[in-house]
């Protein structure tokens, strides 16, 4: 493998892993804190794609703007949802399942209803690319690959550092205790939402102006992102990035070096193979 | 006896009128009947989008057919009903529809959606003589002589066999990647692509697969443009995934000029860029649109919306209820096999102009393929210059 060939594909791994990572951070957070696998994380993901899209292109609203709008927007459906589907069969995890899975595909079909057929793409908001060794690297996949690994970091002080944080790992330890020290689960279990849907409305607003945006988008994100944090370990935010970068890389290795064809393949064998000798992931730990 | 007499003058009176009305309305005035045309088409799922586009070009032109007086067969009026049953892209859900088609709905003419659903469904289709139009590039596997009654939509990728010959002549291309989608129609377009190759001396570099799903190509990119290549297909992708190949390719330092099939020029602007276009061989593309074209987008778009207008695919979608119709009207009968043989040889018009013919018996050992004038466009300094204007395709 010639030289540039091989810093292109590290540089390919590496913005892949940290968009997965991106994708899988809402995931991780919900199932970490609230045992929920809430599949309708990837029509989120699409619906915040599709809000920074029209506030961007069709309103001429500033991308920052846009943003910061998409995420309180989208966060606050997230919390409505888990007020008044979740909340009501919170700890049945068939029924939570099944609603999240009737959601994700209520909001899918709802996609091409609202915004048509047509895919979109939001312009590019950084231009320009560098170049390395023959390697290139556009801005814009080096400010979404500084953004996922911000969030990631930023999410995981949330989780250690803040009151908030440390109450939603103390509810998810032990909800009845939590109560009784004063955390109110409910809060809880609202602000988890919030914060997940916000996470996946960020990504979703990132990859609109690298990747396309259809109302599909969202199945392909949420199946990488259950690959992630079963690699990862349930709940573990750093595990969640490492799981992601290994992810990221075979896939661009196995897409560079093997063929075209060896992206998914090589990465599900990875997962069964690595989960077979270690259950909990990179980072998980045994749960009762 | 006086007031009996009354009544039965009274009687007559009230009955006479609908008497009159009875004699006076013909069998003909009768309501219609109807004429299924089935659809098993992908109307949820990643594929949604080409499923309802073609249910919603083909509901509009049947209600046009229906509106401009239907078909009459032995003095008696018919009508097209679409009836649509999702395949959500599945082999085993096809089957039922299809099965549900011909037994429930009594059709005589199914469209289906990609090659190895119709591959799918032709076992039962041929047993029962049902006509297929196949809503996928044309392929060895399932246009052959074994399967009587299956068509083809359009050209779709077999314009690749006249393409690369003009590539050799008028460029300073010397080597090809081909870069498919890993479906059948990227296999059916991979097999059409290489015969056109097959028919100068341009040397393939690099010839794979990838995932349609994919949500980044850099990776595939990254290998095939470490082929050098002079020139990179990406026909037959999805039209925003297409756009997005050559956005990519482009920021990977690709500069050569690129062949997308069933491009929508909206959608490569926003997608991949304008400036990214330049030197891209658009397939199929004319500059001037005539007036069924203009009248036929205008009515979808009002119909329907401007974002559910599918681009320049949706005039390939336009033809073939024509044609059918045409074909029914001609023989006079419902019977698939008479239609089959007259679909053969009947002298057609096309959206794209005239003429149009079944073809592909050379290729293919049967001719179900329509043939007709083949437009192809290459972005030159922002603007789309028309390289391919109107060639009639010969057989193939």
């Amino acid at each position: 493998m010639a030289l540039d060939v091989f810093i292109q594909t590290i540089l390919n791994g590496l913005t892949i892993g940290a968009i997965y990572a991106l994708l899988a951070l809402g995931l991780t957070l919900l199932f970490g804190i609230m045992d929920i696998l809430f599949f309708a994380h990837g029509a989120l993901y699409m619906f915040g794609a599709y809000s920074a899209y029209y506030l961007v292109v069709s309103f001429g609203v500033n991308y920052v703007v846009a943003a910061a709008v998409t995420l309180a927007g989208i966060g606050l459906l997230g919390a409505v949802i888990e007020k008044v589907l979740i909340r009501p069969v919170r700890g049945e995890v068939m029924a939570v399942f099944f609603i999240a899975i009737s959601l994700n595909w209520f909001l899918e079909n709802s996609g091409f209803a609202l915004f048509g057929i047509k895919p979109k793409r939001i312009p590019p908001i950084f231009h320009g690319k560098v170049e390395f060794l023959g390697a290139t690297l556009t801005w814009e996949r080096i400010v979404v690959v500084l953004i996922s690994l911000a969030a990631v970091a930023a999410l995981h002080l949330f989780l250690t550092r803040t009151r908030w944080g440390l109450g939603m790992r103390a509810f998810s330890e032990d909800p009845e205790t939590a109560e009784l020290q004063g955390i109110s689960n409910d809060f809880v279990c609202t602000l988890g939402f919030f914060i997940g849907s916000g996470l996946a409305a960020l990504a979703g607003l990132l990859v609109a102006s690298l990747f396309i945006v259809t109302p599909t988008m969202g199945e392909h994100a949420v199946l990488t992102g259950i690959l992630i944090i079963a690699l990862g370990g349930l709940g573990s935010i750093p595990g969640a990035l490492i799981a992601a970068l290994i992810l990221g890389f075979i896939e661009s290795f196995g897409a560079s070096v093997l063929g075209a064809d060896y992206t998914w393949g090589p990465m599900f064998m990875f997962c069964v193979i690595f989960l077979i000798i270690r259950p909990t992931g990179i980072m998980g730990i045994e749960r009762s | 006896m006086k007031v009996k007499r009354i009544r039965i003058w009274l009687g007559l009176l009230v009955l006479a009128p609908v008497l009159l009305t009875m004699t006076l309305v013909s069998p003909a005035q009768a309501a219609p009947e109807e004429v299924v045309f089935g659809a098993v088409i992908p109307l949820s799922g990643p594929a949604a989008p080409w499923g309802i586009a073609m249910q919603n070009v083909w509901g509009m032109l049947t209600d046009q057919i229906n509106q401009a007086g239907g078909m009459t067969v032995g003095g008696k009026k018919y009508v097209w009903k679409l009836v649509a049953y999702d395949s959500a892209m599945d082999p085993s859900k096809t089957v039922s529809a299809v099965n549900r088609l011909i037994s429930r709905d009594k059709a005589k003419f199914i469209m289906i959606l990609d090659g190895g659903l119709v591959q799918a469904a032709q076992p039962i289709t041929e047993k029962n003589k049902v006509i297929v139009v196949a809503m996928a590039t044309p392929g060895k596997d399932y246009i052959n002589p074994k399967n009587h009654y299956t068509f083809m939509y359009g050209m779709d990728a077999m314009t690749a066999s006249f393409l690369y010959p003009w590539v050799e002549k008028n460029t300073d291309v010397k080597t090809v990647a081909l870069l498919h989608p890993d479906m059948w129609t990227g296999k059916a377009t991979a097999e059409l692509t290489r015969y056109g190759i097959s028919l100068t001396k341009l040397k393939i570099v690099f010839d794979e697969f990838a995932d349609q799903a994919a949500t980044d190509f850099y990776p595939v990119l990254t290998r095939a443009l470490a082929t050098k290549p002079d020139f990179l297909a990406v026909a037959n992708w999805d039209p925003a995934v297409g756009a997005l190949l050559i956005k990519q390719a482009r920021e990977l330092g690709f500069k050569g000029p690129m062949h997308l099939v069933t491009p929508d020029i909206p959608t490569l602007k926003e997608v991949a860029g304008w400036a990214n276009c330049e030197n891209i061989f658009l397939d199929p593309y004319i500059d001037q649109p005539n007036p069924t074209m203009k009248a036929f987008q205008d009515e979808y778009i009002k119909r329907y919306g401007e974002d559910q207008w599918p681009g320049p695919v949706g005039y390939s979608m336009y033809d073939y209820p024509g044609w059918y119709t045409q074909a029914i009207q001609e023989t006079q009968s419902f019977d698939t096999t008479k239609i089959v043989g007259y679909l053969e040889t009947m002298k057609m018009k096309s959206i794209w102009g005239e003429p149009a013919w079944m073809g592909g018996k050379q290729y293919f050992g049967i001719a179900r393929v329509p043939l007709y004038p083949i437009y192809i466009g290459q972005v030159k300094g922002g603007e789309v210059k028309q390289v391919i204007d109107g060639l009639l395709p010969g057989d193939l």
